[in-house]
């Protein structure tokens, strides 16, 4: 009995003891950040870089994530998927000038795609969202797009057997906010539209671009374009005034609260029509362009940059030089 | 001692319970000392980030970077470890030193939220330079394009290309003064050479877009100080490290503290553990030896055991042989008598025969019952006045004639005085004696027997009676075994020279209840002495109380024989069960004059006496133990009816406490069976006239 006694606490120390000295293992966490394309942009002059894919997803996980971004369950009634807006077969938009949701409620923003997205610097035109994550859980609950409670959602997925089942596979707590979240920016992370005739220039293929996307591609420098639309993304990387030379919205007329840009979500006046400068990869595929959607053409859209991010009115052979380099930027729409 | 009796008791659990809060403890500490590595770790991490952040900015200033893509990436880096350090926070607690540190990094995190605003504003404002100067090269060109058509002197492509250099120049910033002056000196040169300075033409577009540029220049060269100004940054850091520090070395004294209790508690728990142990073994042999003990006297106790119930066997095997003995005679002569053809002498010396026999089985019972009285403890005796005398006379009177039949001389010596009284139980002391002559008689086949009275006035509360014989003698190897129960000196003995076997061994323990001893002297072939030794009760003697040590034996068997003889007259109502009985005790009572009538039980005698005429019953004489109704019941029935008559019970107890049990159902005297002729007459003799009519 004694003995017993005896041992058992020496056993207990010994344990806690080798635990101090061990560390007491972690409990399995969600996916760790896959580690992105290195930004390469030192070193060279070339302001814009090729892209390459995320390694290191859990295929497992992407997979579900793509049952889940397709899945109209996640709305309010059952009818809007993430899919719904972000239609990977047309650029991962909805090609229309403002987004419509729930019950045909119509947005106030044009929807920016989905591709590539995963290498903007922070989410919405706005850039309110760090995270794809933080992101992806905005559309789910807005009233005017998918317009889906949380409980509603849990409800469904762990109604669901196979969901049920691959979430307790994946995840140690199994359907949870979060796991769902994961599970759709990990999706979202493999949707990198790689292998574009540019990037093919970029590694040296010279004959990957006509001749007239050749001189876009210097006039997209020499005009200046590439300050803020650079690096592998071709923008989204940083916030910009819409608006350098000449007022934009005081030419267009009807100021809308979306209009505001940051200055919605920071509230100093240094950041009124500052928008995250999107990036321009696959831009052939999603017009109508800019926040308002208000160019339905790509030519219209770099006439319109050229008057008032650069002070420029771009001859047409100009515009067509660029609109055929953008159209360059098209790659392979993975889904 | 019984607190240190628990204490040692529950030495484990004490140890274990002081134990495990210092393991907690120590675990606490080990934990807040891994947050403090942590935070460190990550510090330091962030601080890197932050250098290369620096390096980014300034390269990207200095157009050595294309994109924001690294920046934007380290950006990102630096903004998760601050998430992990403001996670940390949330870990670190207690203590003021912490509560310092835990101040500063929400000041460090506030201030790099702050300096991670400003990167966005670095971006931007570049991005606009960046554009601007992305484009002046095209502008320049085309002023150059104009000017060098118009310019004949060339002094105003000469000052354009200075405010270009100026203008392109990044490390030139913020002088929007020397653009004015350089285009106010082209503007004068234009106008001197004639040429046009209109709004819109390419030249002064061009030192527009300077203006612009320059002033771009001062904001971002602005953002940029205020970006990689790393002072407060540092100062942070620093204060955060000291708290750290100081919290670290006292959590690490802590934590060394713990160990060495926790190692003493070690140590404790060992030394606990091994006398415990050592303990545990030392009580096992404890154990064995008391098992040994145990075990080796169960074996001595089941060997006397063994040999008391063989001494018993053998004692019951003695009584089986010496009770059919006299039976045997008994019945044998019982069957001789019915012969009709035997003279008058051969029919006497058959009763004869019968009767002694009788008496010998009657005596190996009434030994029986008294060895097992004392086995009981049951055995009690009187202190009564006694005259030594007496007792003396009746065992000469008694055992003298039988030794002279033998041929021994039998000799009563006397000191010059006795006491004339001493205090004992007569008859106890008369058994004693009768019974060491008796043994003499038996071992003794020539020579003498002798009974010696010692007493010295000076010591009167003791007297010694010797009992010497010149027979057989005992060997020394059984003297020490002659008061034993059941066992002679040898079981031929008994074969030999008859008896039971308990003789001594009564004699022995009546002697120690009346105060004294028998201790014994024997040689071998010349004879034994018995010496009883008695106490007499006395305390002193004076010399009156002495008397003569010689006297006349008492006509006492004369009187006795007188008894038997004497007629009653009266009516004699006989309750008895037994058949046999019935008929022997009738016809005593009928040869004493008397007449009977029989009852066969309790019920049937209080039916005879109550219910018919009672004038023709003068005794009753009730056996105790019948069925229907007992002796004891039907006495007192008897007497709580009012009847007053004399009732003498018979029984076959011979207890004492059975006789006080008669007496107190109501009877008026005591017969033991089996019937003794003598005694029915001295009882009779009590409650009835005596009949001299026919004497």
């Amino acid at each position: 009995m004694r003995g017993t006694w005896a041992i058992g606490s020496l056993l207990l120390s010994a344990g806690l003891c080798a635990g101090l000295v061990t560390g007491i293992p972690s409990a399995p966490t969600r996916s760790d950040r896959p580690t992105g394309p290195i930004a390469n942009g030192r070193g060279t002059d070339e302001p814009l870089q090729p892209l390459e894919t995320f390694s290191g997803l859990d295929s497992r996980i992407v997979h579900l994530g793509r049952r889940l971004f397709h899945d109209p369950r996640l709305s309010g009634d059952g009818t809007v998927s993430c899919a719904s807006c972000h239609d990977l077969d047309h650029g991962g938009v909805d090609g229309k000038r403002f987004a419509e949701g729930f019950r045909g409620a119509v947005g106030p923003i044009n929807t920016p795609t989905v591709y590539n997205a995963a290498l903007n610097f922070r989410q919405f035109w706005d850039g309110r969202a760090a995270t794809l994550e933080e992101q992806a859980a905005g559309p789910m609950t807005n009233p005017i797009e998918m317009a889906g409670t949380w409980d509603d959602i849990l409800a469904t997925l762990s109604a669901d057997e196979t969901y049920r089942t691959s979430f307790e596979a994946l995840y140690s707590d199994g359907v949870q906010r979060e796991n769902i979240l994961d599970a759709i920016a990990t999706f979202e992370r493999t949707l990198i539209t790689v292998d574009s005739p540019f990037d093919r220039f970029l590694q040296g293929d010279r004959t990957a671009l006509s001749e007239s996307a050749t001189r876009g591609y210097q006039l997209f420098k020499d005009r200046g374009c590439v300050a803020c639309h650079q690096g592998r993304n071709v923008g989204g990387n940083l916030y910009q005034r819409f608006g350098i030379f000449g007022d934009y919205f005081a030419d267009r007329g009807e100021v809308t609260e979306a209009d505001l840009g940051r200055f919605a979500v920071t509230g100093e006046e240094a950041d009124r029509h500052v928008f995250k400068v999107p990036g321009l990869r696959n831009v052939e595929l999603t017009a109508p362009y800019f926040h308002d959607g208000s160019a339905t053409t790509l030519a219209e859209a770099v006439r319109i940059m050229g008057r008032y991010q650069l002070g420029l009115e771009l001859p047409d052979q100009e515009v067509r030089d660029l609109v055929n380099f953008l159209c360059a930027l098209t790659g392979k729409q993975s889904r | 001692m019984n607190l240190l009796g628990h204490i040692a008791r529950l030495r484990f659990v004490i140890l274990a319970t002081i134990a495990i809060p210092i393991v907690g403890l120590l675990f606490d500490t080990s934990m807040r000392l891994e947050v403090h590595q942590e935070t460190t770790r990550v510090l330091r991490e962030i601080e890197r980030i932050e250098v290369v952040i620096n390096r980014d900015l300034l390269e990207l200033r200095h157009g050595h970077q294309a994109n924001f893509d690294s920046l934007v990436a380290s950006k990102q880096r630096a903004h998760e470890r601050v998430q992990a350090l403001s996670d940390l926070t949330k870990r670190l607690y207690r203590g003021d030193a912490e509560a310092g540190a835990l101040d500063c990094i929400d000041s460090l995190c506030r201030l790099l939220d702050r300096r991670h605003a400003l990167l966005e504003r670095f971006k931007t404002e570049s991005a606009v330079l960046n554009n601007s100067l992305r484009y002046f090269p095209d502008a320049l060109g085309r002023a150059m394009a104009k000017l060098s058509v118009e310019d004949e002197s060339g002094k105003a492509v000469q000052e354009l290309s200075a405010l270009a250099v100026h203008a392109l120049d990044p490390a030139i910033g913020g002088s929007e003064a020397s653009i004015e002056e350089l285009t106010a000196a082209m503007r004068q040169t234009m106008r001197e050479t004639g040429i046009s300075t209109n709004g819109s033409g390419p030249v002064p577009a061009l030192w527009q877009l300077a203006l612009a540029m320059e002033r771009q220049k001062t904001s971002v060269n602005g953002v940029l100080r205020e970006a990689t100004r790393m002072s407060d940054f540092r100062a942070r850091v620093d204060a955060i490290e000291h708290y750290l520090d100081e919290t670290r070395s006292q959590l690490e004294a802590a934590s060394s503290r713990y160990w060495l209790l926790l190692l003493l508690l070690g140590v404790l728990g060992l030394v606990t553990t091994v006398t415990a142990w050592t303990g545990m073994q030392a009580s096992k042999a404890a154990m064995q030896r008391m098992n040994e003990t145990l075990e080796r006297r169960i074996l001595e106790r089941t060997t006397e055991l063994e040999e008391a119930s063989r001494a018993k066997t053998d004692f019951l095997a003695n009584m089986s042989h010496e009770i059919r003995t006299p039976m045997t005679a008994i019945l044998g002569y019982a069957d001789m008598l019915e012969d009709e053809e035997q003279s008058e002498a051969d029919r006497n010396d058959c009763i004869a025969t019968i009767r002694r026999n009788g008496h010998f089985l009657l005596s190996i019972i009434n030994d029986v019952l008294d060895i097992s009285k004392i086995e009981a403890g049951k055995m009690t005796v009187e202190r009564i006045e006694t005259e030594p005398r007496e007792i003396i006379d009746g065992v000469e009177n008694m055992m003298g004639p039988k030794a002279r039949e033998q041929g021994l001389e039998f000799r009563m010596e006397w000191p010059e005085q006795v006491p004339r009284r001493i205090y004992t139980d007569p008859m106890r002391l008369t058994q004693i004696l009768v019974n060491l002559v008796g043994n003499a008689l038996k071992f003794t086949k020539k020579g003498h027997i002798s009974v010696r009275v010692d007493f010295a006035p000076e010591q009167p509360e003791r007297m010694r009676i010797e009992v010497q014989d010149s027979g057989v003698g005992i060997p020394a190897d059984r003297v020490d075994h002659l008061f034993e129960a059941f066992s002679q000196a040898d079981t031929s003995t008994t074969r030999r020279f008859g008896g039971t076997g308990l003789g001594l061994t009564i004699s022995g323990r009546l002697a120690q209840l009346l105060g004294g001893s028998i201790t014994v002297t024997s040689e071998e072939g010349s004879g034994s002495t018995f010496t009883v030794e008695t106490a007499t009760g006395l305390t002193e003697c004076p010399p009156e109380d002495l008397t003569a040590g010689t006297a006349a034996p008492r006509a006492r068997t004369a009187t006795a024989r007188a008894q038997t003889r004497t007629r009653y007259s009266g009516h004699v109502l006989l309750v008895e069960d037994g058949l046999d009985n019935q008929r022997l005790i009738s016809r005593i009572l009928s040869k004493k004059g008397l007449q009977v009538s029989i009852a066969e039980n309790g019920a049937e005698a209080c039916e005879h006496v109550l219910e018919r005429d009672r004038s023709d019953i003068d005794l009753i004489l009730m056996d105790m133990q019948m069925p229907v109704m007992d002796g004891y019941e039907a006495a007192s029935t008897l007497r709580n009816a009012g009847c007053t008559l004399p009732v003498i019970a018979l029984t076959a107890h011979a207890m004492e406490t059975d006789r006080q049990r008669c007496l107190d159902a109501g009877c008026d005297d005591y017969l033991t069976k089996p019937v003794n002729v003598q005694r029915i007459g001295e009882v009779l003799a009590k409650h009835l006239p005596e009949d001299r009519s026919s004497a």
